[in-house]
């Protein structure tokens, strides 16, 4: 370590009030934050409408679906792994189980199953995925990004036939319920994906799975000779990740009223933005929830602020790629230099 | 050659000294060998070899004195092309492009053609021209991916002598080879001697030494023992060379027989699923230390891991306290009481990023979370008392360990093989790349854990290092060869060597 900055970030400091310490600990998320600063000013410029309650409300309930993937897909990139099948999952598990559940006149099978069977059978299905994965990735030795992209088509495949590219509606209350109550005034998703996070952050450094995470992530031999069952970690990771996702994917069906077969499409991509953006390294071993958190809020503000702004639909996608590099290279300015 | 050209010697190293710190690497050596010699450079580890080569190679500029190669002054640290053209480096793994064929790796950087087309044709001919010079079997359009290290070797000679290169270093070529692939290697060094090519040749193996080399180079602490050409390189001299000269031992472990015929730590007959080494047997009385050596690729670190839980047998082979541990499994292996530190701490050892305390207690985690909950606090309790019990510099279980120096590294490694409290601790290469401090701490450590009724296995390559033990095991091609007594230095190199 040849950069004063970067000691300063990796090594915590053992004098200094303990704010500034927290502070200097936490620079690499923080760095997010003039970032989203910034995209929060513009939204005040562009929308007084911006600031409102219903607005603010409306960001973090269209961020949860993605906020929940985040939160299982840093699981996996702590480990240096990747899984990108899970947006496949997203649309996949309530599919399957609106497709039990709906009557056969609307394109359902025709089992018309209870619907708190259809939220089990959402949740095993998605166990079912990452078990896969985990075992093709871990057992067989596969390249992640392969077995996952293949999986992803497989998955999306999967959809279209059983659907028939048809939207299935009519969905029971029940199953709708998780992504379209409110809870005091404001959505059960936020109130659910907010405790996710404080979950997922207390298992990340209270746990002793989640500090194998990291310890696999920085370096998987040591990690094996230390006696970790690094194998088992690293598929109950990807169970956990899938299993998430196909929660996200049962909120998405509810606030949607409906299962269509593009659910969840190109949702990897903004998830794999937002655990970068936060501080999550591809290479494994280090990054925080706080940071995943943090690059979910920038990405969902942006979003609606670019709708807020006005920008032509067919440009919306250009301007949120280029201000997704421009977060990046804010992020290394800040604090994430390249690790040798 | 011409007989003038037999008066300027190819390397010319001229009162070298080089100092690292406090440490004085090299202290006024000079070398001369002449061209067409086979240079034999000698001594042990930490004796400045590496460091020599280095100054040849032009990794490092001396402190005082001169480097020339066939009376030109050395080129300037700052032009590794230049360097390269006068010396050629074959190490035990040489570096080349795997995914590519023999003819890419041949001409990487200049690959024939015009306006950015390659011309597979030209490459291949003019590789083949190269090849059939210098008599290389090899086929300019076979991939490197599966060739024989071997064949990596002759290609890196082969690249250097057609870029002009008459000086070949080979550094320790032949540890990772086979005898018929090191026989023909040696067959391929005298060939290209008589055509005028320069070798200077590092190995720990004497009886390679005597049968390539025509003059030889000892090094001892950073000075030049002798230097000499033709007979009068004895074979008994070179022994003397690897011996340190000191019998003085600051550490040295008491001989400890089973009262009652108890071993804290038994193998029955262990042989390698792998095939790493066969039917090893061995019996570890508490508080007792047993050392392993032998040379590279005889089996002994395997031994080691399988005990770890890091390798499997092809039965339950090892027992702790008389219970055997089911084999191949980490976990069980430390819950029986196996201790491990592994002898690639850079690969196996630690996690970098991670803090000294998260280290430390990697393996107890069960222990310290036996819910899968834990807490910090306990956690760093605990990493207090073992950076204490191991005496860390800077005392620190918040730092991270990419941060600290060698030797703290492997304290840390120690450390987390001593947080379960052991009955057995197993050390490979415990004081490899750390200094003379830490090695003498990490020796205490050892002597305290055997004080405490531990028994340890320390295996090693470092022949000092094995003397620390009263019984040594030597193992040869996967083997044990010898059971030494309180052996002296001289015996252990003998037997490594595996002289009479």
């Amino acid at each position: 370590m040849n950069n004063v900055r970067t000691t300063a970030v990796r090594v915590p400091s053992t004098t200094g009030s303990p704010v500034l310490r927290s502070v200097v600990r936490n620079l690499r998320e923080l760095s997010v934050l003039p970032g989203l600063l910034v995209v929060v000013v513009i939204g005040v410029i562009v929308s007084p409408a911006f600031l409102s309650a219903a607005n603010l409300t409306l960001i973090l309930r269209q961020s949860a679906e993605l906020g929940i993937v985040v939160i299982g897909l840093t699981f996996i990139l702590l480990t240096g792994k990747l899984d990108i099948s899970l947006e496949s999952t997203v649309g996949l598990a309530p599919m399957v189980a609106a497709w039990l559940m709906v009557p056969a006149a609307v394109g359902g099978l025709g089992v018309e199953i209870s619907p708190f069977l259809a939220i089990a059978i959402t949740l095993a299905i998605g166990a079912l995925i990452g078990f896969v994965n985990g075992l093709l990735v871990v057992k067989v030795g596969l390249d992640p990004f392969i077995v996952t992209l293949a999986m992803l088509i497989l998955l999306r495949g999967l959809i279209l036939g059983i659907s028939s590219g048809k939207t299935l509606a009519g969905l029971p209350e029940a199953f709708r319920y998780i992504g379209s109550a409110r809870w005091a005034g404001i959505p059960a998703a936020i109130w659910v994906t907010g405790v996710l996070f404080v979950i997922a952050g207390l298992v990340l450094r209270y746990t002793s799975w989640g500090r194998a995470l990291y310890a696999i992530g920085g370096n998987a031999e040591a990690a094996r000779a230390a006696g970790i069952r690094v194998d088992a970690v690293l598929i109950v990771a990807f169970i956990v990740a899938s299993t998430l996702a196909s929660f996200a994917g049962l909120m998405l069906s509810g606030r949607l009223a409906s299962v269509t077969s593009g659910m969840g499409e190109n949702l990897i991509f903004s998830a794999l933005a937002a655990a970068v953006i936060g501080g999550v390294q591809l290479t494994g071993g280090q990054g925080r929830i706080l940071g995943a958190l943090l690059g979910v809020l920038l990405l969902g503000t942006l979003t609606n602020v670019l709708t807020l702004a006005g920008v032509p639909t067919f440009w919306i996608n250009a301007v949120y790629g280029a201000v997704i590099l421009l977060a990046l290279l804010v992020g290394r300015w800040g604090g994430t230099k390249p690790i040798r | 050659m011409t007989a003038s050209s037999h008066l300027v010697p190819a390397i010319q190293v001229d009162r070298v000294s080089k100092t690292y710190g406090a440490t004085k690497a090299l202290q006024d050596v000079s070398v001369s060998i002449l061209p067409g010699q086979v240079h034999a450079l000698i001594g042990r580890n930490g004796a400045g070899k590496s460091t020599l080569l280095r100054m040849i190679t032009g990794l490092e500029t001396p402190d005082t004195g001169s480097v020339t190669f066939f009376g030109e002054e050395a080129p300037p640290a700052s032009d590794p092309k230049a360097w390269q053209q006068r010396v050629a480096c074959v190490y035990q793994r040489p570096s080349v492009f795997s995914n590519l064929t023999v003819a890419e790796n041949l001409f990487a950087g200049r690959l024939p053609g015009e306006r950015g087309a390659v011309s597979w044709r030209r490459m291949v001919s003019e590789s083949e021209r190269i090849l059939s010079e210098w008599n290389l079997h090899l086929d300019p359009r076979s991939s490197l991916a599966d060739a024989p290290i071997e064949e990596r070797q002759m290609l890196t000679i082969a690249k250097a002598l057609e870029a002009g290169t008459r000086i070949v270093l080979l550094d320790e070529p032949t540890v990772q080879l086979e005898g018929a692939a090191i026989r023909r290697l040696f067959d391929k060094v005298a060939e290209l001697q008589e055509a005028g090519v320069t070798f200077v040749f590092v190995s720990h193996f004497l009886r390679e030494v005597t049968a390539i080399c025509d003059s030889a180079s000892v090094l001892r602490d950073g000075r030049l023992l002798w230097s000499r050409a033709g007979d009068d390189v004895r074979f008994d001299d070179l022994v003397d060379a690897l011996l340190s000269g000191q019998e003085q031992r600051n550490h040295r472990a008491r001989a400890v027989t089973a009262a009652d015929g108890t071993a804290a730590l038994r193998l029955d007959s262990a042989t390698d699923r792998g095939g790493a080494f066969h039917e090893v047997s061995l019996s570890v009385a508490p508080g007792e230390l047993v050392a392993i050596g032998g040379v590279g690729g005889s089996g002994k670190y395997s031994v080691g891991e399988a005990i770890a839980g890091l390798r499997r047998l092809t039965a339950d082979a090892v027992s702790v306290d008389g219970a055997p541990v089911r084999t191949g499994d980490v976990k069980q292996a430390q819950r029986a009481g196996i201790g491990f530190v592994p002898a690639d701490r850079h690969r196996d050892g630690y996690v970098p990023q991670l803090s000294v305390a998260e280290n430390m207690t990697m393996g107890v985690m069960d222990q310290l979370a036996p819910r899968g909950v834990f807490s910090p606090r306990r956690q760093t309790e605990l990493a207090r008392e073992l950076v204490a019990d191991v005496a860390l510099v800077p005392p620190d279980p918040r730092l991270p360990v990419s941060g600290l120096s060698g030797g703290n590294q492997q304290k840390v490694v120690l450390a987390r093989a001593l947080a379960r409290k052991p009955r057995v601790l197993v050390l490979t290469s415990p004081t490899a790349g750390v200094d003379i401090a830490a090695k003498d701490a990490i020796y205490a450590l050892i002597l305290q854990a055997l004080a405490d009724g531990v028994a340890v296995v320390l295996i090693s390559d470092d022949v000092e290092e094995l003397l620390i033990s009263p019984r040594v095991l030597i193992m040869r091609e996967g083997r044990v060869a010898a059971e030494l007594t309180e052996p002296t230095e001289e015996d252990i190199v003998r037997a490594i060597e595996s002289l009479e």
